[in-house]
């Protein structure tokens, strides 16, 4: 753990993530304005921030959906793009599963598809998660299939793990399993999670570093623990911030 | 290269058959043979000759296939999966031939279908007498070289169909490729017109003989493959890579129009009292934002000046005009009826939101037709005053004399009106869709109106139109009157039919699922 | 060994403004001294106390890391973690909790201006009173 205020990663600690001033522009609207932050292997990294604050098109950078105008996005310490996607494991925002398939099915496919897939680990996932097989993906509730998103993402044996707004619309026990299922990938340190949400409350106990974001501006970059020890909570530091 | 089976087979399973049970698929199988078997036998001009069949197949296959990847292609950016799927950790080349394998998967099997059909409209056309049989071996060799025709045109089809995602691109290159583009691809519709004509007599042309064929399969394969083989990367680096991107510049220009606009728009709604009239201009305002596409707009200014030299160059001749004034309504008549029909297939998110509307379903459907056809109506009138100049222009040049000039006028105004009563037919007959849905039975009975309005400008030129005209023809107004008598009344009750079941729209996906776990 | 006791109660409520670990050494500290967890129970592992609280296992890790450092429980390599058998260890967590209460106590006292005589003789004849 880091304690100084810039909270760049120490020389000797591989960085999972590195940006290097992103920039971002559509249609003359400022999406990222310069945005550079490092994210250390093992941590997992809450990217915090109201709607609209960009959060999503950095995710879309770091997975190679999005270029960007200028600025250097790194994954593992080389350029990211769509042959990095091999050692990334993205959850979307508001993207869905092809519903057309039941869940057996799709897991069929995904193991064709992902060259690291872990059948033993999507078996033990569904018991974890309670996601049901025989299930059409186009029938389940948005928290069944937020559970089996998370499920495919976390089946990958991917180092780099970037969930985009994974509780949308889902209910409070799928949110809780979804955590904790979160939680349990972790304990190994061999994986990096970044996260962006707008719920802090479920995640909160989870994040050791928040990169936070509004404006397309990075507005603070802190370690969770000294945030406590000064007394604040996650939630505190981010009304500080954003309202 | 397992993973890459695997992904043909994702993106197959996508509308694969395996999503409808057995006895769905086979029903409709032999629906679609049935009715398209009635279509060959009794629609002259489409199985004249002994090669008909298969030269119409052959047509019908580029159009589909190019439709059907092209749908795909054009569909994908809005679908919601698109994400998962570009964050497979493949090169985006892989993902693309994935996608055009499993699309020539699909059109495999439709060839399969077609061309068992082909041979059997041949047979039974010779069993009834309508041509004398060809000698075994030429008939041998006619069937060889065209299905090889067809097998060597379909990759290119589906390629074709793909580049969809780099014509939709918005930029100029894409606005310049636009109208050639649409041409290549409805050419069988264009061609159909000239294949019916019995005078050129293509069907028995030499061009069309199988030694000719088997010299266009080798064209195809020296010059077509490795076009594609060239074009694949292209479209997998720019047309994917842009569909990821794609997302964040529609919300954002979405979201910075609608900061300009709001004023504009209460000062609208504020006047409007009828919810009608609201209605109408919503369901409008989705197709200005079609109109507001740089190849739309491109599009609008070429077609008048189209019009005007298609009718200008044309006018000193009978033969020529005879063919010109049924074509200028024909493609915004077709649009339409395509808009009416896959509409809901593109708004599927949206409409929750319309049928939560406090407003009657009627009033949705009425509002709907009603922005659809002022739309089309609006190009057609632009495009018949175009030709009217065209027509005048040939006249002061003195290629007509001023009788021939009123009488191509009259012809003129004749197709404008059975065109927009063809309009007005389709636009209604499209809304019975809902009442089909009711059941699967009935929803097999919507495939002959879904098959009708691609097809309404054969029926149009088959019965509305004389298959020769002289100078002294006079149009058939009082067929025109009957058909607009009796179909009228029909359309009118398909839409009372429809807006009573406009909600089963919702249920449809749900349905699906609902037999597949039974 | 079979767990027949709770880490933490299910109600364990974690104030996120502090560090999370201090209230988990608090709480199991609590619960050990007071043999709600007998000497020699064997602990959930680091990333079951993790997931089974939705905490950032770094956080569980530290928790356990603190313990040991008191003593209070011990690393097996290879079969787990255990609650110490040495009672004196235990004794004299026992004596921390005793002198953080005490010392709550008595900086209660001391804003109400009070010694800490005053408040316990308070309390004997408050009690008296109230029979």
């Amino acid at each position: 753990m880091t304690d100084n205020n810039r909270l760049s990663v120490p020389y000797n600690e591989p960085v999972a993530v590195e940006c290097q001033d992103v920039r971002l522009t559509v249609k003359k609207k400022m999406i990222l304005d310069g945005i550079s932050f490092q994210i250390p292997t093992g941590s997992i990294t809450g990217l915090l921030g109201p709607n609209g604050a960009g959060k999503s098109s950095l995710l879309r950078i770091l997975a190679g959906l999005t270029l960007p105008d200028s600025g250097s996005a790194q994954i593992f310490g080389k350029p990211s793009g769509v042959d990095r996607l091999g050692v990334l494991s993205m959850l979307p925002d508001r993207a869905n599963l092809p519903g057309w398939l039941t869940v057996e099915q799709w897991l069929g496919f995904a193991q064709g598809i992902y060259p690291d897939w872990d059948a033993d680990k999507a078996e033990q996932l569904l018991l974890q998660l309670s996601v049901s097989t025989e299930v059409l993906i186009s029938a389940m509730s948005r928290g069944e299939e937020a559970r089996l998103q998370l499920l495919t993402c976390l089946s990958r044996k991917a180092p780099l793990i970037m969930l985009d707004e994974p509780f949308t619309g889902v209910d409070l026990i799928s949110r809780e399993r979804i955590a904790s299922a979160v939680v349990s990938e972790l304990a190994d340190g061999a994986r990096t999670f970044l996260i962006a949400t707008h719920d802090i409350r479920e995640m909160e106990l989870l994040f050791d570093r928040l990169i936070l974001m509004g404006e397309g501006k990075i507005q603070g970059i802190e370690d969770v623990d000294t945030l406590r020890r000064s007394g604040k909570s996650v939630e505190s530091r981010y009304r500080e911030v954003f309202a | 290269m397992s993973a890459f089976r695997t992904l043909i087979n994702l993106e197959y399973s996508r509308y694969g058959p395996a999503r409808f049970s057995k006895k769905q698929r086979s029903l409709t199988v032999m629906v679609l043979f049935s009715l398209l078997l009635l279509l060959g036998m009794y629609l002259p001009g489409f199985n004249t000759s002994q090669r008909s069949p298969f030269i119409t197949v052959a047509l019908l296959l580029w159009t589909v296939s190019v439709g059907i990847s092209f749908l795909h292609m054009a569909s994908f950016p809005g679908q919601r999966n698109r994400d998962w799927v570009l964050t497979f950790p493949h090169s985006r080349l892989t993902l693309l031939y994935a996608k055009g394998a499993s699309l020539l998967r699909h059109s495999l099997n439709l060839t399969l279908l077609l061309y068992i059909e082909a041979i059997v409209l041949y047979c039974l056309s010779t069993f009834t007498g309508r041509y004398t049989p060809l000698p075994a071996g030429e008939l041998i060799y006619t069937l060889t070289a065209y299905v090889m025709f067809i097998l060597v045109l379909l990759p290119i089809a589906v390629v074709f169909g793909l580049l969809a995602s780099l014509i939709m691109r918005p930029g100029r290159v894409a606005r310049v490729l636009l109208l050639p583009y649409s041409i290549l691809w409805m050419l069988p519709f264009i061609l159909i017109g000239l294949l019916n004509s019995q005078a050129l007599g293509i069907y028995d042309m030499q061009y069309t003989a199988p030694s000719y064929i088997i010299l266009y399969t080798a064209a195809l394969l020296v010059v077509g493959w490795p076009a594609c083989y060239f074009l694949m990367p292209r479209i997998a680096v720019n047309g994917l890579r842009q569909m990821g991107e794609r997302s964040i510049p529609a919300a954002a220009s979405s979201k910075a129009e609608s900061v300009r606009k709001p004023e504009k728009d209460r000062h609208l709604s504020a006047r409007s009292q009828s919810p009608f009239v609201t209605l109408y201009k919503l369901d409008s305002s989705r197709l200005q934002q079609m109109e507001k596409h740089q190849a739309v707009r491109i599009l609008k200014l070429a077609a008048p000046v189209i019009a005007i030299a298609m009718f200008y160059f044309t006018s000193g001749n009978l033969n020529a005009m005879q063919s010109a004034i049924r074509l200028p309504f024909i493609f915004p008549v077709l649009f339409g009826s395509f808009w009416m029909l896959l509409r809901n297939s593109f708004e599927r998110k949206q409409l929750p939101w319309w049928l939560g509307f406090p407003q009657s379903r009627l009033r949705l459907l009425l509002s709907g037709i009603a922005a659809v056809w002022v739309t089309v109506m609006r190009v057609n009138v632009v495009l018949g005053v175009s030709a009217v100049v065209g027509l005048l222009a040939g006249l002061a040049a003195g290629k007509s004399s001023f009788h021939e000039m009123t009488q191509y006028v009259f012809w003129l105004f004749f197709s404008f009106l059975v065109y927009t009563l063809a309009l007005t037919l389709a636009l209604g007959l499209l809304q019975i869709s809902y009442y089909l849905m009711r059941s699967r039975a009935l929803s097999l009975l919507f495939l002959p109106v879904a098959f009708a309005v691609p097809l309404q400008s054969n029926l149009i030129n088959t019965y509305m139109f004389p298959a020769s005209y002289s100078s002294g023809w006079h149009p058939d107004w009082a067929l025109l009157g009957w058909t607009a008598l009796l179909g009228l009344p029909f359309a009118v009750c398909c839409i009372l039919a429809g807006s009573k079941y406009y909600h089963l729209v919702l249920m449809q996906k749900n349905e699906a699922v609902r037999t597949k776990q039974a | 060994m079979e767990q027949s006791y709770e880490l933490l109660p299910e109600q364990f409520q974690i104030n996120p403004s502090l560090p999370i670990y201090e209230q988990f050494v608090d709480a199991i500290r609590g619960r050990i001294v007071t043999g709600l967890i007998p000497p020699g129970s064997r602990l959930p592992s680091v990333r079951e106390l993790a997931a089974g609280r939705s905490v950032n296992p770094t956080t569980a890790a530290r928790t356990y890391q603190e313990l040991e450092r008191i003593g209070l429980i011990v690393t097996r390599r290879g079969q787990g973690t255990f609650v110490t058998l040495e009672e004196a260890v235990i004794a004299e967590a026992r004596k921390t909790i005793m002198r953080k209460a005490v010392l709550e106590f008595k900086i209660i006292a001391e804003s109400l201006g009070l010694s800490a005589e005053q408040m316990l003789n308070f309390d004997k004849e408050d009690s008296n009173d109230r029979q």
